[in-house]
């Protein structure tokens, strides 16, 4: 039996997840609804297996997984989104993930790469050539901290999304527990580095870089 | 006569900006005669004039890349008195005539001026051949078919030359005339064919005369190395006039100096300045005409970025909201069979949850669907579905919105309802994010088969002429546009802390057969 953590904004997917885990014995002590929700917990409470979605408000999956490898190494990931672009996948191999699932698999599928995850195994249920998932594999290693071009870093670009989702410097910083000076740093430095002087360019930014979704 | 060229005319105020004959334009050509008549000003002399024009056509006339002279050879003839011809010209023509004697018409053409990609043809006085011409009835016609046709369209007596097709004159105004060999090779009315349009590369020609002072007529004549299209002589036709307006202001400055007080001179003044005012207001225009166009250019590459900027909102609202749910409630729904919970209360509870989910979803893609357009337009019409509208912004922001809503007896076409009932949205819109008020007034009313709609706030409001070009003109323009486009009118008005109204007409579909769908 293996004790795992769920992280997705739509509460029926985790609902639907945690039935087919719990059909396989395993114990699901954790529905979170964003990234950070979940490394928090993660941080009180570590589990064997996280099942973690890419879209999300507040924190992404993706720099979500970047500050759990930061904790952990041991923890099982497992990315399950609606993506099903190969750059998706590349960067979440690339961020540490062990299995990349889409979701609309079936739960006979989803319980096969439960298994295999938990097994040590790597599972992605999207048919794609060698060729194909190598070069985009190099390029989201290469990029290991990029967005598009830009080099930002975690960090920068959890305070990204959040300016792209409306948050206030304010809240910014109680969300990240940063001071609003630092906040207010780590906004500027992303605008040089992006090239934009407004904070309409940034939000656009966001979700161009498909931090933010609108 | 005084013969030497006035050193002032030569020292050019501006550079030559170098203009195709293909592509003539009518700023070019108000550029042109602005200069002709700065030329005539200046000229002390008809020779000094018209070899100063001719010096100006071949600097002028160039090719768009090569910067090549498209003028091969052009020429200023004068035709005047045999008396009137100066004596080196008349000793000239005794010696290449072998005769002086006055010709049977008792006029000769004398070359006033000269320019051409040969140097020799730069200076009048060096002809071999054409520096005087007697016009006589016998020789004159076979030897300038061209020139003699011209004559005797203006009605000097010199017999036809028969010649056909190939030349095409037409007068401007009263005594003015343009005229056109399209095809100068193989065509009769220019003779010199084998040593001068073959080696040259002669295309066509094309030229203009018109009677000046008393009884004088002047000739301009170019030969061009590319083909002169309609629209081309069609311009010249203001250069000929304007040469001609020059021709007649050196000879009434020439008359004035002679004898002070010449008949006809303040008429000359009064088309000078007219001339003047017309050159400028051109150039004014083009500059307008430019401004819009860069103006209109930007603004639509603006709103083909809104577009496609709505276009990736709605995808990603479909991809993020719809599908993420609906791929939620799938899986959900998948595990519920493959992992049937104990008891029926449970399941129960998952299927209650699966149908929550399900509305959640009717829900948000019925607002994605109503946001790409509004449905209720069609089934209910306008006034209704502006009456939901308003209904629905005052529910979910708690603004006030005092109405007058009248149901429209004749229709409006489907295009212009959408129009109205999206800038009536974009309106109350504006009013909220902008005028810094919870309140507005919406008011749809028919009058003289015309829909009226009217949108005011007492906000804050905005100095129009500063928002003209900027992010808020976007907006504004672009509804401005969507009206215009259903053949209506849309106008704001505003000032600081006055508020805005928005109005806009659209007619009915009853009279809109007047109107031009755009």
């Amino acid at each position: 039996m293996a004790r795992v953590a769920l992280c997705d904004d739509h509460p029926m997917m985790m609902e639907g997840q945690q039935r087919n885990l719990e059909g396989l014995g395993h114990q699901v002590l954790k529905q979170a609804s964003n990234g950070r929700e979940l490394v928090e917990f993660y941080k009180e409470m570590p589990v064997d297996l996280v099942i973690m979605d890419i879209n999300m408000p507040k924190a992404n999956g993706i720099d979500a997984l970047a500050r759990l490898r930061e904790v952990s190494w041991n923890v099982r990931v497992m990315i399950q989104t609606m993506h099903e672009d190969v750059m998706w996948i590349a960067r979440s191999f690339a961020t540490g993930a062990n299995a990349y699932l889409t979701k609309t698999v079936t739960g006979h599928e989803f319980g096969h790469a439960v298994t295999t995850v938990l097994g040590g195994g790597t599972y992605v249920n999207l048919l794609m050539s060698v060729e194909e998932f190598r070069e985009a594999m190099q390029e989201a290693q290469h990029k290991r901290n990029y967005l598009g071009e830009p080099v930002l870093s975690t960090r920068e670009r959890e305070v990204l999304q959040l300016i792209g989702e409306g948050f206030s410097h304010k809240q910014i910083a109680g969300e990240l527990n940063l001071s609003i000076h630092t906040v207010r740093d780590h906004q500027e430095h992303v605008k040089k580095v992006l090239g934009v002087s407004t904070n309409a360019g940034l939000v656009k930014a966001a979700i161009k870089y498909g931090l933010t979704s609108v | 006569m005084d013969r030497t060229i006035a050193p002032c005319v030569s020292q050019r105020t501006e550079p030559h900006t170098p203009v195709s004959v293909t592509t003539l334009s009518l700023v070019d050509v108000a550029r042109a005669n602005a200069r002709v008549r700065e030329l005539a000003a200046r000229a002390s002399s008809i020779e000094s004039f018209a070899q100063h024009l001719m010096q100006y056509c071949q600097d002028t006339f160039r090719a768009p890349t090569s910067g090549d002279p498209e003028i091969v050879l052009g020429r200023c003839f004068v035709a005047q008195p045999f008396s009137e011809v100066a004596a080196d010209v008349k000793a000239w023509l005794q010696q290449a005539e072998h005769r002086a004697t006055e010709p049977s018409s008792g006029l000769c053409l004398s070359l006033m001026g000269s320019a051409g990609v040969v140097d020799g043809w730069n200076d009048p006085s060096r002809s071999s051949r054409y520096r005087a011409i007697p016009i006589d009835a016998d020789r004159f016609a076979t030897r300038f078919p061209m020139f003699a046709e011209i004559f005797r369209q203006i009605g000097t007596s010199i017999e036809k030359p028969r010649l056909g097709a190939g030349l095409t004159i037409g007068s401007v105004g009263t005594g003015c005339n343009v005229f056109s060999v399209p095809v100068a090779l193989g065509s009769p009315y220019v003779p010199a064919q084998n040593d001068f349009v073959k080696p040259f590369g002669v295309r066509s020609v094309v030229g203009f005369g018109g009677w000046y002072g008393r009884g004088r007529y002047f000739i301009v004549v170019l030969f061009s190395r590319v083909a002169v299209p309609p629209g081309s002589l069609d311009l010249l036709r203001l250069l000929a006039l304007s040469v001609r307006v020059g021709f007649n202001t050196v000879s009434g400055i020439i008359a004035k100096q002679a004898t002070s007080g010449c008949p006809g001179v303040s008429h000359i003044q009064t088309l000078d300045e007219l001339l003047t005012l017309y050159e400028e207001t051109v150039d004014v225009q083009a500059d307008m005409v430019v401004e819009q166009r860069d103006q209109l250019r930007a603004l639509t590459e603006r709103v083909m970025t809104a577009q496609e900027d709505e276009r990736r909102r709605v995808a990603g609202e479909l991809h993020d909201h719809v599908a993420s749910q609906l791929a939620g409630i799938l899986f959900s729904v998948r595990s519920l069979i493959d992992v049937p919970p104990m008891t029926r209360d449970e399941m129960m509870t998952a299927l209650g949850r699966v149908a929550d989910g399900l509305e959640d979803v009717t829900t948000s893609t019925r607002e994605l669907s109503l946001n790409l357009h509004p449905v209720m337009l069609d089934r209910v019409g306008l006034s209704c579905a502006l009456n939901k509208l308003l209904d629905d912004v005052t529910r979910r922001t708690g603004m006030r919105i005092v109405r007058a809503i009248e149901e429209l007896q004749s229709p409006l076409l489907p295009t212009a309802s959408a129009a109205l009932y999206r800038v009536a949205e974009e309106a109350i819109h504006n009013v909220r994010q902008h005028a810094g008020v919870d309140e507005a007034q919406v008011y749809l009313h028919v009058t003289d088969a015309t829909a009226v709609l009217r949108v005011r706030d007492e906000g804050r409001g905005f100095d129009m002429r500063r928002h003209r070009a900027g992010s808020a003109g976007l907006g504004l323009f672009s509804m401005a546009e969507r009206i215009r486009q259903v053949g209506g009118h849309l106008q704001f008005e505003s000032a600081p802390g006055k508020g805005t109204q928005l109005e806009v007409r659209i007619p009915c579909a009853t009279s809109q057969g007047m109107v031009r769908h755009g």
